[in-house]
């Protein structure tokens, strides 16, 4: 039997273990370099299969096209509500046939467009009955099934449509359980077609099947790691990894794609901040992408571990 | 190692002890977390649970960071945007982009915040004095007709929540500033597309029609960049015109500031003469100002005559302002009048906007701008009315319309003619070919030069009409009537315009041409309807003369009244002699009753500027005499009357003195023999007894238009007094010597020799 006074420090050890508990998880990563390309106030990112980069600069109404190591290629779009134009458009995404689908949130449609930038067709987002004009702010396409998933974030849910614009169905609705949403903002696919939403004000990002049921979801309400506060980001890395940015407090963490909290992204030991992260991408060659929106830049990191 | 650990009960006990108390611990952290939840979506500073001692991803301010005086820490703008980048709330373009409200800055002196609007700890403004998402429209929908919201702290209806703190600008009518609450004017569709708030009524102008407190594209908030005026003039359009003429100051004189310092570059074309808010006066003004009708004194901040400005005088002589219109003359909209507070007024007067729009250059183009080196002429110079036919002039000076249809119309009479700018009539219209409205010579505006100060009346015809003039086709002559004098040694009245040395009018000036002529007008009573030729040979019916002076000589007869007499009488070659000509050929028709025997210019006879030949005359007999016989003589006009006797026996000279006063009743003048003029001592002659302007001494009217037979009491005599000039030498007795003068049987025999009769 140990005597008391052994026993007395386990249990102030027993005690203390959750505080000592709590450092920092890091996931370091080496910063590479800033994309400038004159952007205000951008917000979400897509990738090509050639390594261009798109960016929405949706305050410009317009997308800029850079290539992979930022330099500037083109840009398409311009303010109005006419083919090709854009009113204040958010989210962006690339089906592996090369279609780039813009969320046009301030026109309540999505708009589709070859890698060039040349207008294809566009449809509109259409509020249901008793809903509120739909506001589009991302879109993710599905290159197994043909699915373009659209998070209309003013009517709190998710509407899926064939890629040529026919409605199919939709889930949500506003709420905290699982499955609902407190303004549903960018997604992302996994191989499995599996998505990944960022649930904005219920600070967490569910993850559904293809057909919209609920599988986990990921984060949890607070300002310590592992928490979200105002979750806008999601990419998926290598390792079953999952990237979420937080605007407010300008991180990114990872986690697994089950929802276990593995580090947050950190540059030599030190949490990396951003200005305004929001929406993110990891590349093939493990660089992860990040926009930042009052930074009007993108920022390449190298994920070191 | 733990595991070759033994507890013992009461370890045993403290171990459960603890971990329950941890466990306990952390679900009381996530009750108090969800229960605060929805608050610490903005309010994140609130949640004490966040401030632990563990590292957290936000770094927690200390102590009450924004709001004075209230419970505790507000939200931050970096949570406002957290929500409002667009995924919950679309505010980037408006909050973030471009302008915005200044916060954490201490309110200016000329701003009262009141008391319900909150300043920071710092006293200053800051996001939360005027927003906060439980203010009293917190319920509201966005775009609440009622002016609530759900972020202000009051209701902004008309923008009654920026007037709360901007009260001088709301009391725009004390404070010189930007009209608010009005609709005076069509707001533009474009001016709510680049960002202006509509307000409860059509076309109400309200702070937000011009400013926005978040996204701003311009300085001070305004809703576009305004550095070119473009929100000026979405809605002053027509003022749009006055960009890249000299009137932009950023052409002229760009390094100009205006009373708040302002630079042309920063603020914009408008801002060099106008400011929207706490200007020095009407019409928004951003200049120093005179006292003085504004609508005047706002051109003459910069070109009058005594300021700093290096621009354009007007001159000594210019056109005159607050000139009240000659009451039946009509002005249109196009050519306002303005009362004494500037304001436009049908009944106000004269001032420089109401011939200048100083906004635009060209009134006939808006793409012509003319430029900074650009001399204007009559046709731009900012007029309202281009003017190179002299319209903009006519439209007050209606009484001077007949100039252009006369051979005063230099464009077509003299078009080579330059004013002293150099134009020709063509350039600078009729009316600029004489007279300029500024930077004048003289008095009267006058364009051409002048050689003196002297009789300055008379130049502005001389100008023209010399031997090196355009008018020396048209000259005086030797012997024309005289100017430069006064009337009064002549005891004369008119109500002719007499003139001073300067040319101005004035009561006991002097004549000048400008007595007798109206250069303005050719015919006094029909104007000229076509007038197809040039240089047309003028009567006394016309001639620019201020009165028709033919068949009747109604001008000379307003100054020279005794004269009017002959009107009617058998002197009135009206009556006996319609067929008669002057030395110009013309007939009492055209030459007028005066005009048959003088001629007022070019009269080849200085005596009496005599328009007739003289009558024959021996080499001993009075030229004066010359006047009459040459209608009285055998082969004259008044070859029916001729006296038998005509003279006067030469034997002692007779002295007149005290008879040479024109206005004494026994007036008889004696001329000199040689010269005709009136002297002391000398001769009777003919009009030593008779004047011919006068049929009866007895009665001053005019004559009975016959042709009489008279007697000693008329027959154009002068006196039929007993004191007639003859009493001097013939005592009484001269009262019937006089009745028979011109009688050979009847008169008292004269030495024969002394007796000559009238060939």
């Amino acid at each position: 039997m140990l005597p008391f006074l052994v026993q007395l420090i386990l249990i102030i050890v027993v005690l203390f273990l959750p505080a000592s508990s709590f450092a920092i998880e890091c996931i370091n990563t080496k910063f590479l370099f800033d994309i400038k390309p004159g952007a205000n106030q951008p917000s979400d990112i897509a990738l090509d299969s050639k390594g261009n980069i798109y960016l929405v600069d949706g305050v410009n109404s317009r997308i800029i096209v850079v290539n992979d190591n930022g330099g500037w290629k083109f840009s398409f779009g311009s303010e109005g509500t006419e083919k090709g134009q854009f009113k204040l458009p958010l989210g962006i995404d690339i089906s592996d046939s090369g279609k780039v689908f813009i969320a046009d949130t301030g026109n309540s449609r999505i708009q589709v467009f070859d890698s060039e930038g040349n207008f294809l067709y566009m449809f509109t987002v259409k509020a249901g009955h008793g809903e509120a004009p739909s506001e589009p702010v991302d879109v993710a396409a599905s290159n197994l099934n043909n699915f373009l998933y659209v998070s209309d974030n003013n009517n709190h849910k998710i509407k899926v449509y064939k890629q040529n614009g026919t409605y199919d169905f939709e889930w949500g609705g506003f709420g905290e359980t699982s499955g609902e949403f407190r303004y549903p903002g960018i997604m992302t696919l996994n191989e499995y077609n599996e998505i990944f939403i960022v649930d904005v004000l219920n600070t967490r990002v569910q993850k559904f099947d293809p057909f919209g049921k609920h599988i986990v979801s990921i984060g949890s309400w607070g300002v310590l790691q592992g928490h979200l506060f105002r979750p806008k980001g999601v990419a998926l890395g290598k390792k079953n990894r999952v990237f979420i940015s937080d605007s407010y407090m300008g991180v990114i963490q990872a986690f697994t794609d089950l929802g276990r909290f593995l580090g947050v992204i950190c540059e030599n030991n030190r949490i990396k901040k951003f200005k305004s992260p929001v929406g993110i991408i990891a590349d093939k060659n493990d660089r992860l992408l990040v926009v930042e929106m009052r930074g009007n830049a993108i920022s390449v990191l190298k994920i070191l571990e | 190692m733990i595991s070759n650990v033994r507890f013992n009960k009461y370890s045993l006990y403290i171990l459960l002890t603890a971990f329950f108390f941890l466990i306990f611990n952390h679900y009381t952290f996530a009750l108090e977390m969800s229960s605060k939840r929805d608050c610490v979506v903005c309010h994140i500073e609130w949640m004490e649970d966040f401030r632990t001692d563990q590292e957290t991803l936000v770094e927690f301010p200390s102590g009450n960071v924004l709001m004075k005086d209230t419970q505790g820490v507000v939200s931050s703008e970096e949570i406002c945007y957290s929500c409002h980048d667009g995924y919950v709330m679309e505010s980037r373009h408006i909050t973030w982009t471009y302008n915005r409200h200044p916060v954490f800055v201490k309110p200016s002196k000329n701003i009262t915040v009141p008391i319900d609007l909150p300043l920071s700890v710092k006293d200053e403004i800051y996001c939360g004095t005027c927003h906060s998402a439980h203010g009293k429209g917190a319920a509201a929908q966005h775009g609440d007709p009622t002016g609530r919201t759900s972020v202000f702290r009051e209701v902004n209806i008309d923008s009654s929540l920026c007037e709360k703190c901007h009260r001088n600008e709301a009391s725009f009518k004390f404070s010189n500033g930007h009209p608010v609450h009005t609709k005076a004017l069509e707001l533009p569709v474009k001016l709510f597309e680049l960002g202006a708030k509509p307000a409860s009524e059509k076309n109400k102008v309200v702070c937000q029609s011009c400013h926005k407190v978040h996204g701003a594209k311009g300085n001070k908030i305004l809703i576009v960049d305004n550095r070119n005026s473009d929100l000026c003039s979405l809605c002053h359009e027509k003022q749009k015109s006055l960009v890249d003429t000299k009137h932009d100051l950023r052409t002229t004189l760009p390094d100009e500031k205006n009373i708040k310092k302002q630079q042309l570059s920063d603020s914009g074309p408008c801002s060099a003469c106008h400011t929207p808010h706490n200007a020095a006066g009407n019409r928004l003004w951003a200049r120093p100002i005179k006292e003085g009708n504004p609508a005047s004194q706002m051109c003459l901040t910069c070109h009058g005559e005594n300021t700093d400005y290096k621009t354009k005088r007007i001159g000594e002589y210019s056109h005159p302002i607050n000139a009240k219109l000659a009451s039946d003359v009509k002005l249109s909209d196009e050519l306002p009048l303005f009362s004494e507070d500037g304001a436009k007024n049908p009944k106000g007067n004269v001032q420089c906007f109401t011939c200048h729009d100083i906004h635009r250059w060209d009134p006939n183009s808006l793409i012509n701008k003319g430029g900074k080196d650009v001399e204007g002429d009559s046709s731009n110079s900012f007029l309202r009315l281009a003017n190179d036919s002299s319209i903009l002039c006519l439209k007050c000076h209606t009484d001077k319309e007949q100039l252009a249809t006369s051979d005063h119309n230099l464009a077509v009479t003299a078009p080579e003619e330059k004013n002293v700018q150099g134009f020709t009539p063509l350039v600078s219209g009729p009316c600029g070919v004489c007279h300029i409205p500024h930077n004048a010579v003289s008095n009267r505006l006058w364009a051409k030069k002048i050689s003196s100060d002297k009789d300055t009346a008379s130049q502005l015809c001389t100008g023209c009409h010399n031997s090196n003039g355009a008018a020396k086709a048209k000259l005086l002559g030797d012997n024309y009537h005289a100017v430069g004098v006064t009337l009064d040694k002549f005891n004369i009245t008119t109500t002719l315009p007499l003139f001073d040395n300067e040319g101005n009018k004035t009561a006991d000036g002097k004549i000048a041409c400008l007595t007798c002529h109206d250069p303005h007008t050719w015919d006094p009573i029909n104007p000229v309807q076509n007038y197809t030729s040039e240089n047309v040979e003028g009567d006394a019916g016309n001639s620019f003369l201020r009165k028709s002076n033919s068949p009747s000589s109604d001008l000379c007869k307003t100054c020279h009244k005794e004269k009017a007499f002959v009107d009617g009488t058998d002197h009135d070659m009206n009556i006996t002699g319609p067929e008669a000509k002057n030395l110009l050929g013309q007939t009492v028709r055209e030459s007028g009753q005066c005009g048959v025997c003088h001629l007022v210019h070019n009269s080849p006879n200085n005596m009496k500027l005599w328009g007739r030949a003289y009558g024959k005359i021996t080499g001993d007999e009075d030229l004066i005499d010359s006047l009459c016989n040459g209608c009285h003589s055998s082969d004259g006009i008044a070859k029916t009357k001729i006296p038998a006797i005509a003279s006067h026996p030469e034997e002692r000279l007779i002295n007149n003195v005290l008879r040479s006063d024109r206005q004494s009743l026994d007036f008889s003048p004696i001329f000199d023999k040689i010269t005709g003029a009136e002297v002391n001592v000398g001769n009777i002659s003919c009009p030593s007894c008779h004047n011919a302007h006068q049929w009866s001494p007895l009665v001053k009217e005019k004559g009975v238009n016959k042709n009489l037979e008279g007697n000693a009491t008329n027959s154009f005599l002068r006196n039929v007094s007993y004191n007639n000039i003859c009493i001097d030498c013939h005592g009484l007795d001269a009262i019937f010597r006089y009745k028979y003068f011109h009688d050979p049987n009847e008169r008292v025999e004269p030495p024969a020799s002394l007796i000559k009769f009238i060939e």
